[in-house]
């Protein structure tokens, strides 16, 4: 069960950069910035609504995000969901055969998360992700 | 300052929009809403899912011309942009321009109840933003 926009991913080459538009210009606040080491980022948080707006920086050369920047450019990575459960969902994504980029949920800026592949959703990449406040654990 | 109020909605691009409303529903768990139903005509068809207080708009171009065509042959399927709901567009032009953002002209948006203004993706970083103001 899907609750809604948690955040719209968005690569870009340089962070404090890309936040003078974002936080400075749109005036949007920002809830939460951190480096996050196994994905090889470093990306801020910034509320819009009951959403935010992630921006996502790679902290080095061989990580996914600095391979799609040389791919694609800077721009619309991916869309990430709000659950409840996210653990809970990944059982029920893999019991139906949905592709998966992470079998297990894994700590992420958002909380507990993981990708789906984008095949799962024609060429969108997609992330769920529990907030720590409410995150329940693992079963 | 201008307020950004919310995420309106967010486009995404398809060839296939009868597979991609299949695959969003499977996997995803989000539905077509189909009072929503989109305006006819303008060289694409649309579909419309509800999540919170935004929606997912899926896009398949159905001629070989216009944006979401050029974005599907350059880029592939995928995100397109996302529309930030603005009280007053006139005012959020203004804003913007005086800081230095480059944004199209307010515009009837094909929905009837909206007008939209469209910033330039230098300014952006890259992202498709449309500013929208609903009445």
């Amino acid at each position: 069960m899907i609750d809604k926009i948690h955040h719209i991913g968005i690569a870009v080459h340089d962070l404090d950069e890309s936040l003078k538009f974002y936080r400075d210009i749109l005036g949007l606040h920002v809830h939460a910035l951190d480096t996050v080491e196994d994905q090889g980022v470093r990306a801020a948080l910034l509320t819009i609504g009951q959403s935010e707006i992630e921006l996502l920086e790679p902290t080095r050369p061989d990580a996914n995000m600095a391979k799609f920047l040389e791919r694609k450019g800077e721009g619309l990575h991916h869309i990430c969901f709000q659950t409840a459960d996210v653990d809970g969902e990944l059982e029920v994504l893999k019991a139906k055969g949905v592709e998966l980029v992470d079998q297990k949920s894994r700590g992420g800026l958002a909380g507990m998360i993981c990708f789906l592949h984008p095949k799962a959703s024609r060429g969108v990449l997609v992330e769920l992700a529990t907030p720590m406040d409410i995150y329940k654990g693992a079963k | 300052m201008a307020q950004f109020k919310k995420i309106d909605h967010v486009i995404i691009a398809t060839t296939e929009l009868a597979d991609a409303l299949r695959l969003w529903e499977r996997n995803v768990g989000l539905k077509e809403d189909t009072e929503l139903n989109h305006p006819l005509g303008a060289g694409f068809k649309a579909a419309r899912l509800p999540i919170g207080e935004s929606f997912l708009e899926l896009v398949q171009p159905v001629e070989e011309s216009g944006r979401f065509y050029e974005q599907v042959k350059e880029r592939g399927e995928g995100l397109f942009s996302i529309s930030l709901q603005v009280d007053d567009l006139d005012e959020a032009v203004r804003y913007l321009r005086e800081h230095g953002a480059t944004i199209s002209d307010p515009e009837p948006s094909i929905w009837p109840d909206a007008r939209v203004a469209r910033i330039n993706q230098g300014s952006t970083h890259g992202v498709s933003i449309q500013l929208i103001e609903r009445s």
